[in-house]
């Protein structure tokens, strides 16, 4: 059940509608049974139990390590999630890569194919209660004694699958806030209005663009070996703004949905087009992941014993400078490299979605010094608009480069397609025009008026982040301006949507995580 | 140890780690107002203070700490 079918809409509508007629007591057993009945839906009973089973043994879990504190129970509990979500995604995955190993290397022995269907959600809902567990081993929050406020936590349905992974801080305590044990709240319009104008902009990000684009994306990288480097461009750079209007249109619509329920949850994108780094636009994309993984990936491999030892070596022969330098870039490589495991076990993604951004951030951090010196060799003024120009261009260069393995068919099928891309005599400008001509005029003017709204949306929020004002958002830009503008604004995305109902609305890009 | 001689050990750290004679951090010194200050340098200087004054920072304080302020509070809390 997709988030923008009719039927969850309609789903939707009865929980908000029983939602604000129930006393508050019973406010949170009926987002445990909504979370349960989502989850059957959309992946079965396995689903279910797996869920279950997550969630009750990390509540119990927490229980226990508050009381004694004891390494091993946070280890063992962590380690049976963990199993079960690796279990659940790479099974096959080692199966395969072993048998081209075996066959590299000439070994008579064949490893079986052993594959396991994944649980829905899988991906977000285990880090979010191993993010719960690992704050509670670390002394940062009290373990939740309440069963059912923890399930809702883990099981929470608008983003059960796919995110964003919300910390107890973000999520729990909110919980706690929506039921107090007497009285019925009144509905909050603000929270509504809001809750229903995100849902709107997800679902125009989602239609509009997303699906618009798809149509020439697919086009290339289904068909990868008739298209010259020209085409591999176009879809590639299609693609980034393909996959963001589809990913954060759906968080989107995700927090506005919690809104309008009263929960607040964590924005997992800000503007990552303007970013001027790599290292920047990994803190503007798929921010909740990013934050994941710095907190419980990468800071304690940093302080881990291993790493302790490895500063001491690089230490003694070649300074403290190199020693921290070595630390850092090693980290790096094993949370890419398990970030990019994390959206799948092909090396497509582990390559795209992770070596290659450490690859980035590393060479960065080693390049930083010529950077300097060219900017002063050539007088170049970097508090420019042209130089930050340059700057968001070559960070979105890369990043493409990084979703093009993402969207291939396989890492092999990428690389062939960034050498289609280097061969620039080959260019076959034809090819454009036949992709332009994939839409009508009229799709073409819908998209293209729909991008530079999108553009204009996250100039204001680059605007609003640079001057680092409180509370000061589009959104709260967009709730000061007239009822008639605000009313205008809605009716021409209702009215581009409804042009857009022709296309066929695909399953969302990261439900497949 | 008086806050002022903290401060000035944390000063020394910070001009070590980012090779930056100038460094003065106050109470209030955040991340945004060192330009190296980033993710990934801050494990680094987390490191560096710990063998400066002999101390651990639990990881909530690692990811918690708002400004040089807090951290030198937890390093008066623990020596």
């Amino acid at each position: 059940m997709t988030l923008i079918s009719l039927e969850f809409l309609l789903f939707f509508l009865i929980i908000l509608i029983m939602y604000y007629n129930l006393p508050d007591r019973y406010r949170k057993p009926l987002l445990l049974m909504v979370n349960m009945i989502f989850a059957f839906i959309n992946g079965g009973l396995e689903t279910l139990f797996f869920l279950a089973f997550s969630i009750i043994s990390t509540w119990q879990g927490a229980i226990w390590i508050e009381k004694t504190r004891k390494k091993s129970v946070f280890i063992w509990i962590a380690a049976v999630n963990a199993g079960i979500l690796a279990g659940m995604k790479y099974l096959g995955f080692i199966s395969v890569t072993g048998n081209i190993l075996t066959s590299i290397f000439h070994l008579p022995d064949r490893i079986p194919y052993v594959s396991v269907p994944a649980a829905a959600g899988v991906s977000f809902y285990t880090l979010q209660v191993l993010g719960y567990l690992t704050d509670v081993y670390w002394n940062i929050i009290p373990a939740e004694h309440d069963l059912i406020t923890y399930a809702v936590y883990g099981s929470y349905f608008p983003q059960l699958m796919s995110g964003p992974v919300s910390r107890w801080e973000e999520l729990g305590k909110n919980l706690n806030l929506i039921a107090c044990d007497t009285g019925r709240t009144r509905v909050n319009f603000e929270y509504m209005a809001e809750g229903l104008q995100r849902i709107l902009w997800g679902i125009f990000k989602k239609l509009v663009i997303a699906e618009r684009l798809a149509a020439v994306v697919n086009e290339v990288y289904g068909n990868y070996r008739n298209y010259s480097g020209c085409a591999v461009i176009f879809a590639a750079a299609g693609f980034a703004f393909q996959l963001y209007a589809d990913f954060s249109g759906y968080t989107d619509i995700v927090l506005g949905m919690s809104r309008m329920l009263g929960i607040g949850l964590p924005e997992n994108f800000k503007a990552p087009f303007f970013a001027k780094s790599i290292g920047e636009f990994w803190q503007r994309w798929h921010i909740t992941l990013g934050t994941w993984l710095r907190n419980y990936i990468f800071n304690p491999v940093l302080r881990s014993g291993v790493f302790e030892r490895l500063r001491y070596h690089v230490n003694r022969r070649f300074g403290k400078k190199s020693a921290n330098k070595t630390a850092t870039f090693a980290g790096l490589a094993v949370l890419w490299f398990l970030a990019g495991l994390w959206h799948g076990g092909a090396w497509k993604f582990i390559i795209g979605s992770g070596l290659l951004q450490a690859f980035y951030m590393i060479g960065g951090k080693l390049l930083k010094p010529v950077f300097t010196k060219l900017v002063l060799l050539f007088h170049i003024h970097t508090d420019t608009f042209s130089y930050g120009l340059f700057l968001r261009a070559r960070t979105f260069v890369l990043v493409c480069i990084g979703f093009n393995f993402f969207n291939a068919e396989s890492a092999m099928a990428a690389l062939q397609m960034l050498k289609s891309v280097l061969m620039i005599s080959s260019y076959d400008y034809h090819e454009i025009s036949y992709l332009i001509s994939l839409l009508d005029w009229k799709n073409w003017m819908i998209l293209m008026i729909a991008l530079a709204i999108l553009l204009v949306h996250d100039g204001m929020e680059e605007y609003y982040l640079q001057k680092n004002l409180e509370g000061q958002n589009v959104s709260s830009w967009f709730n000061r301006q007239n009822f008639i503008f605000r009313m205008l604004c809605c009716w021409l995305a209702v009215g581009m949507i409804v042009l857009s109902f022709n296309l066929s609305a695909s399953e969302y890009i990261y439900m497949q995580f | 140890m008086t806050r002022n001689e903290i401060f000035e050990g944390l000063n020394e750290v910070f001009r070590d780690i980012f090779d930056d004679k100038t460094i003065v951090v106050t109470e209030n010194t955040t991340a945004n107002d060192i330009e190296d200050w980033d993710s990934l340098e801050h494990i680094n200087l987390i490191i560096a203070v710990e063998k400066k004054f002999g101390m651990k920072f639990n990881m909530g304080e690692v990811t918690k700490m708002k400004n040089t302020g807090e951290m030198a509070d937890i390093i008066a809390s623990r020596i």
